[in-house]
């Protein structure tokens, strides 16, 4: 009895592995960011978005009905709020995700994640965008623009991002290395949390024209000692985290000196979305913060 | 000459030495006189790391001696286990910021440090007796527990895990804002004033260290005792907590290298742990200071330097066992 039980879930094992692939029919075929490649049978309309960044190419892109579910913290537009959200990358749902029967998902990163290999076992294609720089944003937006058969869309959204940022470049670049502010962004107080040259607000900074005082750490972001920003003398800082009010950081031990503190330079509640999400409003960001490195 | 006042003449000017050089090193560049700016950041960070150290080390050779245990020390009694959940708690509060992190989380530390304590100290209790054993035993347990609600805490964290992360590696770099400030006079009051109290309970410990049955026949309440010593012991770890995390094995290697030099008679180990572990903590943060761009969590160092230590003791105490 026991042993006909193994064999009719024996069978029940090699049944399913029997199953019949999807025939592909080659939609598209694409290297993503990772050097995978992934082939798309039909163009898909159930996406799951695992990045806020992402999820705001699609809707810029128009592909909105496309989506299925976002993460918890998609917030942008609005209207992504109302998907069906599926936790995140760290903490991920995967029950949900997989009941709401995706045929593409779409991560960042720069190795493939566990998640991503969850995916994969279960055959549902993932494309894996980089996020780092603002070369990836253009390159995600193009391969986003292939897969919502949309690419003239993102053509021209990859052509309005390059216009703008030849304005502040041009701006920019009038400025002499040595005249431009230096700034630090402020990512967290406690501890101290700053960014690296490498890390995307690095880069934001150096293309708005400022110079990021601890452009020199040597990961893209890690908490350092105040007496770093003490030393450096920034004219400007930049908080952009909900803990530190303008109050609080004039207060702070012997940060009293710092030119930023002096002259009243410190710039809290700026909208973090725009100014540290690789996504299609960083131009945006880059107005807001060129704004404040070159107000009058 | 006694060994321990012998010690004293090396340690005093050595102490010296360290304030100087937790002074002197930082970021911003070695030296004393660079900026008073970069030292008004230096010295309240140097003051904390005196004061976390020997307020770990001094409540660490009490609870070794009043359990008469000597793996005794603040984290095995899980005082640091409910502390911490209670700092975590806070920030997932959200109270982390302005009045909150002013009060409510150093309140919430000590909230849950004591009712970590309570809860020890009610399960270990048999009939009116605190033995050793059971308050190792229960310590154990409500630091496993309490380890679990943390972990809890930060499955359920988002932007605060990283705040977390770094208070549960212990580290000193937390304290640059002017509420903070205030905080250190308060949790230097409350680590001073029950170092003193233990030290002025040094006989009574010695007492205590003969056996709980002697001690009571000479006269001692031995579990009155006790508790006051674990009180004493949880305030101090609670105030240690809630300004620069936990911070790891300073409690349980400090009373030991003293031990080493003093002897086992308290009144003379308490000071010289005391001493001991406030240079150590300074030296150790120095280093977590300097050898990198980044902040390095002090507790990491402090493990990575105890527990090879905590080893070579072991291995000495088995030569000469043999």
């Amino acid at each position: 009895m026991k042993r006909s039980l193994y064999f009719i879930f024996l069978l029940f094992l090699l049944g399913c592995s029997a199953q019949p692939r999807p025939q592909i029919k080659g939609f598209l075929t694409i290297t993503d960011d990772l050097g995978r490649t992934v082939s798309l049978g039909n163009a898909p309309v159930r996406i799951i978005s695992f990045a806020p960044s992402i999820t705001e190419m699609v809707y810029a892109l128009g592909g909105e009905e496309r989506i299925v579910g976002v993460t918890a913290w998609c917030n942008w537009p609005p209207q992504a709020r109302e998907k069906t959200g599926v936790g995140d990358m760290i903490n991920p749902n995967f029950e949900r995700m997989v009941s709401l029967k995706p045929d593409l998902a779409l991560m960042i990163g720069s190795a493939p994640s566990p998640l991503l290999k969850k995916f994969e076992a279960l055959d549902i294609p993932v494309l894996c965008f980089k996020d780092e720089t603002v070369a990836d944003i253009q390159r995600a937006l193009k391969v986003l623009g292939q897969v919502l058969e949309c690419p003239s869309r993102a053509d021209s959204l990859n052509r309005e991002m390059d216009l703008q940022l030849a304005v502040i470049k041009t701006a920019v670049d009038q400025v002499a290395m040595e005249k431009r502010p230096k700034v630090f962004a402020e990512l967290g107080s406690s501890p101290l949390f700053a960014a690296g040259d490498s890390s995307f607000i690095g880069q934001m900074i150096s293309l708005a024209g400022g110079i990021n005082i601890t452009g020199n750490i040597p990961s893209s972001y890690a908490a350092v000692n105040p007496e770093l920003v003490v030393k450096n003398d920034p004219g400007i800082i930049i908080v952009l985290h909900p803990q530190a009010s303008r109050k609080e950081i004039e207060q702070r031990l012997g940060w009293q000196n710092v030119p930023a503190v002096r002259n009243g330079k410190i710039y809290p509640g700026l909208d973090q979305d725009v100014i540290l999400r690789p996504g299609p409003r960083f131009t945006e960001g880059l107005k807001i913060l060129h704004g404040i490195f070159y107000a009058p | 000459m006694r060994r321990d006042i012998k010690a004293w003449y090396y340690l005093a000017p050595l102490s010296l030495l360290t304030i100087l050089l937790g002074l002197a090193s930082g970021p911003a560049g070695f030296g004393l006189l660079a900026d008073h700016q970069v030292m008004s950041i230096r010295l309240p960070r140097v003051l904390l790391g005196l004061l976390a150290g020997a307020g770990l080390a001094s409540s660490g050779a009490a609870l070794q001696a009043a359990l008469g245990n000597p793996l005794a020390e603040p984290y095995l009694l899980g005082v640091s286990g409910g502390a911490a959940f209670g700092a975590a708690l806070a920030l997932l509060l959200g109270l982390s910021a302005g009045l909150g992190g002013a009060v409510g989380l150093p309140l919430f530390s000590l909230a849950f440090g004591l009712l970590a304590l309570y809860v020890v100290y009610s399960l270990s209790k048999v009939g009116s007796r605190l033995p050793a054993e059971t308050v190792i035993l229960s310590g154990i347990i409500v630091n496993a527990f309490f380890s679990a609600l943390i972990m809890l805490l930060l499955a359920l964290a988002g932007r605060q895990l990283q705040e977390m992360i770094y208070l549960l590696m212990g580290n000193l770099g937390m304290i640059f804002g002017a509420q903070s400030l205030y905080l250190l006079w308060v949790c230097a009051a409350v680590i001073i004033l029950c170092t003193a109290y233990l030290w002025s309970q040094g006989r009574n410990l010695d007492l205590l260290s003969l056996g709980e049955q002697p001690a009571q026949s000479l006269g001692l309440k031995v579990e009155k005792l006790k508790v006051r010593i674990l009180l004493a012991s949880a305030l101090m770890v609670a105030a240690v907590v809630s300004l620069a995390g936990v911070i790891g094995f300073v409690g349980l290697v400090v009373p030991h290298l003293a031990r080493m030099i003093s002897g086992p008679k308290n009144s003379r180990l308490l000071p010289l742990s005391v001493v001991l572990g406030a240079n150590l903590l300074v030296l150790a943060d120095a280093l977590a200071r300097t050898i990198a761009p980044q902040e390095i969590p002090v507790g990491v160092i402090t493990s990575l330097l105890g527990v090879p230590f905590f080893i070579y003791l072991l291995r000495r105490k088995k030569r000469t066992a043999l």
